[in-house]
């Protein structure tokens, strides 16, 4: 924490805070809450006992005019599996103003990545050179307005990744920093939509990426879409919708039979009763070149979900969570479920489990005891076995949760 | 059943089955986010080792195709699994 506030950015860290608190004073509706964690980790070089802290506040005002404002700290006493920070904060400001059949968004949102590690982020393109992820600021504005059965709208964003970059030194032969570097997107792009009844509607759109970083074309994609979507109840527990569309892709960083993808989607709804809700979707994602020479298949997307809450729990915190996904083409397989039982009184009994085939295993189990409405106690233990890259976290944690 | 397959647009049965089952499978790998799933928490922002995913106007992940090496740690760390 220390270095974080000493490296970057202070006077930042603390003007997302003052402006959260002062945003959030002012709102009718704010939230608070903090979740510490003492861990104890078997595993290897990182044996031992640790901390993490993830404090989080939001506050939304509302009325024709909502602001939305979220912090997320958090702040790890050692890097978690795949994680190369320590600390990570996020900070989000979203606006909307929605007036008869008009709306116009603004927002920013920054991203301060503490203790990364070197990484090669552009092999491809800089092979001498390693960079460490500093922080990412964004902002955007947006507008939409409805005209009889025709809705348009627009948007326009600015991304801007800092990083630490080192290069390679062929006098001393060891990489030698050269300093801050800012990689800057430049996203604009305007979406026609037009209802044409029968749950039945049409769309198009454009949008243009720019960026810049020594390279000015390498990250330069437009993107041209036409698509339609469909959705109907067929009667109170089942609803289908369905989505079709077509891309066409400019840009030298994909390869030619990337041109153009064709996204098919289809989407089951289910509300089988009170308790009982849940859904089917399937998606495929295919492409081709320009001459439609070949037809390829990006990925399979087939996914079904169930959630049935317990009617006995008055505060609707009780619930059961299955599903599976099958997405072979990008090993995507998984099978999850998740759970969070009230057992007596304040006590509460959780667990979950997430099999990624072969390629990761998450398992994890909670006992909470609920102090009052806003504070929460919990013991939990978490497994998680990482084949890809050779790494599993096994750690017990006692947390603190206070809610406001 | 019958009358829940007759609500769909016959056009995108038929893409849906072309595309499903006659096509070959690309040689590059390009991953995608299930925006419906995507609840905006970062993870795949924070291992992402190539800057490749940012937010959207709707504060989801999206995955820039231009940035993106196709190494697939995303995949794994989203606790949603809503990345494929």
């Amino acid at each position: 924490m220390r270095k974080v506030c000493a490296g970057m950015s202070k006077q930042r860290y603390l003007l997302i805070l003052i402006s959260v608190w002062l945003i959030g004073g002012l709102s009718a509706q704010t939230g608070f809450s903090l979740q510490n964690d003492l861990f104890y980790s078997n595993n290897g070089d990182r044996d031992g006992i640790w901390q993490q802290q993830v404090l989080s506040m939001d506050a939304v005002t509302p009325g024709n005019t909502r602001i939305s404002v979220r912090n997320d700290l958090m702040i790890n006493g050692k890097n978690r599996g795949s994680h190369t920070q320590g600390f990570y904060d996020r900070f989000r400001l979203t606006g909307l103003h929605m007036q008869d059949n008009w709306r116009l968004g603004a927002g920013a949102a920054a991203t301060i990545f503490g203790d990364p590690d070197q990484l090669s982020m552009y092999p491809q393109w800089q092979p001498l050179a390693l960079q460490e992820k500093r922080n990412h600021v964004s902002a955007y504005t947006s507008f939409g307005k409805d005209i009889s059965r025709f809705e348009i709208g627009g948007h326009l964003m600015l991304n801007t990744l800092s990083m630490d970059t080192s290069e390679f030194s062929f006098e001393d032969f060891s990489f030698q920093s050269i300093g801050r570097k800012n990689l800057t997107d430049y996203h604009g792009g305007a979406v026609l939509k037009a209802k044409l009844g029968n749950g039945l509607s049409l769309l198009a759109g454009l949008d243009h990426q720019d960026g810049d970083l020594d390279a000015p074309r390498l990250f330069r994609m437009t993107r041209t879409k036409v698509g339609m979507a469909h959705q109907t109840r067929i009667n109170r527990q089942f609803a289908i919708e369905s989505q079709l569309l077509w891309q066409h892709r400019e840009s030298t960083a994909l390869p030619s039979f990337k041109s153009n993808v064709y996204v098919s989607d289809l989407r089951l709804r289910m509300n089988l009763s009170p308790e009982l809700i849940g859904f089917v979707q399937y998606t495929n994602r295919s492409c081709s070149d320009n001459r439609l020479s070949q037809l390829w298949m990006i990925s399979n997307y087939l996914r079904g979900q169930l959630k049935y809450s317990f009617y006995y729990d008055e505060s609707a915190a009780s619930y059961l969570s299955l599903g599976a996904l099958y997405s072979p083409e990008n090993e995507a397989d998984a099978i999850f479920a998740d759970t969070d039982i009230k057992v007596y009184g304040p006590w509460y009994a959780g667990a979950g489990i997430n099999l990624r085939t072969e390629r990761q295993r998450d398992i994890h189990g909670k006992l909470s005891y609920h102090i009052g409405s806003t504070t929460e106690l919990n013991l939990q233990y978490r497994y998680r076995k990482n084949e890809v890259d050779n790494w599993r976290m096994n750690y017990a944690g006692l947390g603190l949760s206070m809610y406001y | 059943m019958i009358k829940a397959i007759r609500q769909i647009p016959l056009s995108l049965l038929i893409l849906l089955l072309l595309m499903a089952f006659a096509c070959k499978q690309s040689t590059q790998a390009e991953y995608s986010i299930d925006t419906s799933a995507c609840n905006g928490c970062g993870e795949c922002v924070r291992v992402c080792p190539h800057g490749a995913i940012c937010y959207d106007v709707n504060q989801k992940a999206v995955i820039d195709q231009t940035k993106c090496q196709q190494c697939g740690k995303c995949v794994l760390a989203c606790p949603n699994n809503a990345i494929y």
